[in-house]
């Protein structure tokens, strides 16, 4: 009796871990056979243990918690309605006793008989969140279509995608004849060749430059009301990224890098809009260009910025100044990236004369409506080589 | 080590760390287990805590492993001592000592530094160790994978010695701030647990337990008023380590009672941001005090504005 309601709590454990895995926890064959070895550690007939025992084995996030006790009620939950000495199996349960083992086995039936009906819904369940994720789905939405109760949602889905770039973006160094800092443990090596004599001291320097970002936002009237959720979004950027810069134009320019690292997004916004004198005013992009050309640009970029131009690219100027503003941006930037918010129409084509003016000079042209978007704005801006780190 | 969940609790009330029947549970699987814990959760709720109640009770030692950005192996498991290094290699020059040996002799354990991964891994006390690694979120995805090795086998390769392998397993927890999301890889192999902010009556008991001078009156409206805070959205919220900053610090003042006048002057204890403090005096002291007791001094009460 013992061994049989052992043999079922796996099969049970099995099950649950299935469902588990269907609704998106990270279940591996290692960590049900951790939790089965942990159950045995413990008392079964303290339900609370037994859950915080599961929990410990099958949860891998604060996210993971609430799906996991909805599912762990339901489960077991219903199983203990049927029949509770078998869905906790306790050692004292009473052993061979005839009638007990019959209802025990009739039980058995209808647990699983219950369960192949619970198996359809979570094929059913399943076949949902393959073609419907929730997640997916987020990716997907167009900012237009967020109100503005998702900031705060918005904001966990920004800083998640904005960690795992962070994430990429290596500290690692390797040796170089004009690296900063020593190394030691090659120095030492090569001395042992020359007898324990140091004749070359070797040098190590970063793998990689950090990273850095210079953002121009265009705040015209033109530009999509959705366009808060973008800025929100350089806002998370400028606290991932320490050394980005962001500034925002429609006809004049506005620096508000300093706005963005020292408040919180709902004191930034209304900082950002009292900042802005011609917030939704006309485009004169070649203008703004050429004061941060002039102002700017020497100082922040100096070769190895990476600039992301948001804008529809309506412009109210003389092209022939934005292509000689471009022109020179071109020449100090390591790239530069255009996100337009109207990429996303599948018609889309360049042809207002701002966009067609400055397009030549980008190097990556990209939508900006959705957080897939941002998404490969991660993956383009991760691919672009970085200068190693001189001297 | 443990006998049961129940052992593990008491033994960490007797540490003073009060805590939930759950995370008892969890040290007592990750102690029969042998796999490392993976603690989330907000600043100041006692994740670090643990790992030294653990060693604590365990009577073994605790080996702490800070993370930090660029944190590499150099830093993390062993180096070696260069400076010696040097020096031996010029007494072996007047000695005349062979190359080969030299070679040899440097590159000996003798000459090892021992970072804390290669001390828990080497740890020779005959006790299992627990191994502290803080704030993991803070060191790079590199570090993580690194240190996903190191923790499935228990084991450090050092080319120029061999491969050392840990007699008895060091007992790991792992802490993060969820700053950002850590490997699945990494997460796959520990156990997991949440601390959420303690409940009223359990931030009582742990104040009550940490500062047994504190008068229980002054708890009790302390413990509300933080209860109350962290209800609101403010930038950083205040755990239970500035709950036991604050009462010490109203004790010093010689405070027995909190008022505004009270909470006026130690509000830095609570809040560390200019932005929270901003919004404490939009909201208003009267919001979180309201609901306390009325003294009968009348300069606490406040009428709260409409």
């Amino acid at each position: 009796m013992q061994k049989s309601s052992r043999g079922e709590l796996f099969s049970h454990l099995l099950w649950f871990s299935r469902r588990l895995k269907e609704k998106g926890l990270k279940i591996t064959t290692g960590r049900v056979i951790d939790a089965l070895r942990s159950l045995s550690f413990i008392d079964l007939s303290l339900r609370p243990d037994f859950a915080d025992t599961l929990k410990a084995n099958f949860v891998s996030s604060r996210n993971d918690v609430p799906i996991f006790e909805a599912l762990f009620e339901e489960f077991w939950g219903r199983l203990q309605k049927l029949q509770p000495e078998q869905a906790v199996p306790s050692g004292n349960e009473p052993e061979g006793e005839g009638e007990g083992e019959m209802g025990g086995k009739e039980s058995d039936f209808d647990f699983l008989q219950e369960n192949s009906g619970g198996e359809d819904e979570g094929e059913e369940e399943k076949k949902q969140i393959w073609s419907y994720s929730p997640q997916e789905k987020l990716m997907a939405k167009n900012f237009r279509e967020f109100s503005l109760e998702e900031t705060s949602t918005l904001m966990r889905e920004f800083q998640r995608l904005l960690s795992q770039w962070v994430m990429r973006m290596s500290r690692r160094k390797i040796p170089s004849a004009k690296g900063r800092e020593m190394d030691f443990r090659r120095t030492i090596r090569r001395t042992v060749r020359h007898g324990g004599e140091i004749l070359e001291l070797v040098r190590r320097r970063p793998k990689q430059k950090p990273l850095k970002i210079i953002v121009l936002c265009d705040v015209s009237g033109s530009m999509d009301p959705a366009l808060t959720f973008v800025l929100q979004f350089f806002f998370s950027m400028q606290r991932a990224f320490r050394n980005s810069e962001t500034f925002v134009f429609s006809t004049r320019l506005t620096r508000i890098t300093d706005i963005l690292k020292r408040n919180r997004w709902p004191e930034a916004l209304k900082a950002i809009s009292q900042r802005v004198q011609d917030w939704s005013g006309g485009t004169r992009i070649g203008a703004c260009l050429d004061i941060f050309n002039d102002r700017y640009m020497k100082g922040l970029a100096s070769g190895s910025a990476i600039l992301i131009f948001i804008s529809d690219g309506w412009d109210r100027g003389e092209p022939e100044l934005l292509a000689a503003e471009m022109k020179r941006l071109k020449r100090r930037a390591r790239r530069i990236i255009w996100m337009n918010p109207l990429l996303s129409a599948p018609d889309y084509e360049p042809i207002c004369l701002g966009m067609r003016t400055a397009l030549p000079f980008v190097d990556h042209f990209l939508p900006a409506h959705n957080l897939l978007a941002l998404k490969s704005l991660g993956e383009t801006l991760i691919t672009i080589p970085r200068q190693a780190d001189s001297i | 080590m443990f006998a049961t969940i129940d052992a593990v609790q008491k033994a960490m009330e007797e540490a003073k760390y009060i805590t939930e029947r759950s995370t008892a549970t969890v040290l007592y699987l990750a102690a029969k287990l042998g796999k490392p814990i993976l603690v989330e959760g907000e600043a100041g709720v006692g994740k670090t805590e643990i790992a030294k109640v653990l060693a604590q009770i365990l009577d073994t030692r605790l080996i702490r492993l800070q993370c930090y950005e660029g944190l590499d192996a150099a830093t993390a498991l062993y180096e070696w001592n260069y400076p010696k290094q040097l020096l031996w290699m010029k007494q072996a020059e007047v000695c005349a000592a062979p190359r080969e040996a030299i070679g040899k002799e440097i590159f000996s354990p003798e000459f090892l530094i021992r970072r804390p991964l290669l001390e828990a891994i080497q740890a020779d006390s005959g006790k299992a160790v627990v191994l502290l690694i803080d704030e993991i979120d803070r060191a790079d995805e590199e570090f993580e994978a690194f240190l996903l090795e190191v923790l499935s086998d228990f084991q450090i390769t050092i080319p120029e010695i061999g491969t050392i392998r840990a007699e008895k397993r060091p007992l790991v927890v792992l802490t993060s701030n969820r700053t950002r999301e850590l490997h699945d890889a990494l997460k796959r192999r520990c156990l997991y647990h949440w601390i959420d902010y303690p409940s009223l009556e359990k931030e009582r008991r742990i104040v009550l337990a940490k500062v047994p001078m504190a008068k229980t009156n002054l708890v009790n409206q302390v413990c509300m008023f933080m209860h109350r805070v962290r209800e609101k959205d403010f930038f950083k919220k205040p755990g239970i380590a500035e709950t036991l900053d604050w009462v010490q610090a109203l004790m010093v003042l010689g405070k027995e009672e909190l008022d505004s006048e009270a909470v006026r002057e130690t509000l830095g204890c609570i809040f560390k941001y200019y932005e929270d403090l901003k919004q404490v005096e939009e909201l208003g002291l009267p919001s979180f005090l309201g609901l306390l007791p009325r003294k009968d001094d009348l300069t606490g009460v406040q009428v709260p504005c409409a």
